[in-house]
């Protein structure tokens, strides 16, 4: 599939994970690349982006035994995109499977 | 790749593309590395999966990079809202002057009520009426402040959301310019919590009622006190036009 196409979607999937919890990086990258295939990498810049649009924000919390880890949380405004975003990304994949099943069902 | 030269790799391609913050970058891929290293795996395989250090510098670049060059699309977005702003403040401080003329309502219908019932009459200005009326019209001033209270509320609260919708739209027209990402738009309704809301509606009405009822009472009472329909005359308030 093509990776730019791909991209999108993850950065709706990060913050579908975000919804439920804030997460650390890692485990967002992990979450995600071990469902779909994408280099572990992508998911980085992502955050990054999400973070200067302002719909996460991050902090520095304390792991025992180890550094500080970075979490990222979903601000007000992420959640409202996401919400938003979410309703109409389903939509858009009820009607595209439709029309592709229509298809399949035409050539038979 | 080891773990080194991948970070090394990744940083000199990031400084190349001018992205900002790179140490906070490196950070998160040293992180991975750790987090990978620990479950077991090599460095050449997790350097592998993370992918190519210059396409992943150039996804920062690309999440960044709008935000630089357009300056004089900003000029010309900036003035333009500029212009709008002459027009959309003042409007949006008169809205505003509103809630201080209900603010101000609020207050006279306080004094009167409480200058009726106790009594009182500062400057001699109310006009005078039996004790029996002066409860019953004080009742319907009370009234009238708790609706003109809530008015403020209302009024105030959507007038704070206005201006902060209109914020978000400026916001989001200088965002637009610069090729950045626009937010959602602000929605311009009250966000008072369902309970408090249906609480608040429960004393709109019963103030409503009671400062309809209570204007009528206070006629009808008058009326009947002064035993004239145009009672105001026959207690002579506005200075004997009629005797």
């Amino acid at each position: 599939m093509n990776v730019q196409y791909k991209k999108g979607v993850i950065e709706l999937c990060v913050l579908a994970l975000l919804e439920h919890r804030d997460c650390y990086g890692y485990e967002i990258s992990d979450t995600i690349s071990r469902r779909i295939d994408i280099s572990d990498g992508t998911v980085y810049p992502i955050l990054r982006k999400l973070k200067s649009d302002g719909l996460v924000t991050t902090y520095l919390q304390e792991e025992s035994g180890g550094p500080p880890r970075k979490y990222y949380k979903l601000t007000e405004t992420g959640s409202a995109q996401f919400r938003q975003d979410r309703a109409e990304w389903l939509q858009f994949i009820e009607a595209a499977k439709a029309i592709m099943e229509d298809d399949e069902n035409d050539e038979k | 790749m080891t773990k080194n030269e991948f970070l090394s790799l990744l940083q000199k391609q990031l400084k190349q593309r001018e992205v900002e913050d790179i140490g906070d970058i490196l950070q998160e891929y040293e992180e991975h590395f750790a987090f990978k290293l620990r479950d077991g795996y090599s460095e050449e395989e997790i350097a592998a999966k993370l992918g190519d250090p210059g396409e992943i510098a150039a996804q920062y670049a690309a999440a960044s990079a709008p935000r630089r060059n357009n300056t004089g699309m900003k000029i010309i977005a900036g003035t333009g809202l500029a212009f709008v702003d002459i027009v959309t403040f003042p409007f949006l401080a008169a809205l505003y002057a509103f809630s201080a003329v209900l603010s101000a309502l609020a207050a006279a219908s306080l004094t009167v009520a409480v200058s009726y019932i106790g009594g009182l009459n500062p400057y001699g200005i109310l006009p005078p009426m039996p004790t029996l009326c002066a409860l019953i019209t004080a009742v319907t001033m009370l009234a009238l402040m708790a609706l003109s209270v809530l008015g403020v509320y209302f009024w105030t609260g959507l007038v704070t959301q206005l201006v902060k919708s209109y914020l978000r739209y400026r916001k989001n027209f200088m965002a637009a310019a610069s090729g950045s990402t626009k937010l959602l738009p602000y929605p311009v309704r009250l966000k008072t919590p369902p309970q408090l809301w249906r609480t608040l509606r429960k004393i709109v009405l019963i103030s409503l009622f009671a400062f309809v009822a209570g204007f009528v009472l206070t006629y009808a009472v008058c009326a009947i006190s002064a035993g004239a329909l145009e009672w105001w005359h026959a207690w002579n308030w506005f200075g004997g036009a009629l005797n």
